[in-house]
């Protein structure tokens, strides 16, 4: 079994310490904003929880490329380790969204473009987990998983832009140039700070994740190997 | 007489907020946990490794 790399180390406090000053940076550094008061809090990590969670598709996407390529079971558990990252993360920005919309739009949901075709990917990605799960080839499941990610992926650049494209109350806070919806506001400079150094943190704290993750699946193949093997001695 | 702005006391849903999120993270950390000690622990019956 291979032992902890020291980067990993590195990495793991690294990631502590970003999202730490994250989230000094969002409670004592970024001001409170006039007109939502505390609640506009959430925005930080609600809007970096939906970046990462988008980032994880990415890799997952690109992952199935790799291995649609080279065949090498490497890439498939890059794909499912992102996608179970980012279904978790993406899961939590869902929820932090339905908080800050409590006091902001006087309701839990809506069924806005932008909180629809987030729902749809968080289903889309939930699903991929699901059928996974009742393929018991590998290999199938490694082709059936890359393709499923590829296809899949479609469905975040449409969330992303649609709150550009259509008719939405979602703001759009980051490229516009007015404050769009209800809810929007314009960022100064300290939120600025915390909201970029929210979504490095963020990234870091996934690649980090997505390491340990890696090694996880890497060590139930080997696992897998070892219970096949064991099996056909017995036979 | 209109100059100070009253801001609107949201802080319970700000705090509502951060719990999910150090709760949902929690949970996902402790799962990779317990899942890396389990499989480490059927690897080492397989090979007979030790720490």
């Amino acid at each position: 079994m291979k032992a902890k790399p020291r980067l990993l180390t590195a990495l793991d406090i690294l990631s502590f310490l970003m999202v730490l000053t994250a989230a000094g940076l969002v409670f004592y550094y970024a001001p409170v904003e006039k007109l939502m008061g505390a609640v506009q809090k959430v925005f930080y990590f609600h809007v970096a929880t939906a970046w990462v969670g988008m980032l994880g598709f990415l890799v997952a996407a690109a992952a199935g490329i790799f291995y649609l390529r080279r065949g090498e079971e490497q890439w498939d558990i890059v794909g499912v380790s992102a996608v179970e990252i980012s279904l978790v993360f993406f899961l939590i920005a869902i929820i932090m969204g339905s908080i800050w919309a409590r006091p902001i739009w006087n309701t839990w949901w809506t069924w806005d473009p932008r909180l629809t075709t987030a729902s749809i990917v968080e289903l889309i990605y939930a699903a991929y987990m699901l059928l996974r799960s009742g393929v018991d080839d590998p290999e199938r499941r490694a082709r059936f998983s890359a393709i499923y990610a590829l296809f899949g992926f479609i469905s975040v650049p449409l969330t992303f832009i649609s709150i550009r494209l259509l008719r939405t109350i979602h703001p759009i806070v980051i490229g516009s140039a007015e404050a769009a919806g209800q809810g929007g506001f314009n960022m100064d400079a300290p939120m600025k700070m915390a909201f970029f150094f929210s979504l490095a943190a963020f990234s870091v704290f996934f690649a980090d994740l997505l390491w340990h993750r890696i090694r996880l699946g890497e060590l139930k193949a080997a696992v897998e190997s070892l219970r096949v093997k064991s099996f056909q001695e017995e036979k | 007489m209109f100059s100070k702005l009253l801001i609107p006391d949201t802080v319970d849903y700000m705090i509502a907020g951060y719990v999910v999120i150090t709760v949902g993270i929690g949970i996902y950390l402790a799962s990779l946990i317990a899942r890396w000690k389990k499989t480490t622990e059927e690897y080492r019956r397989y090979t007979g490794e030790r720490d």
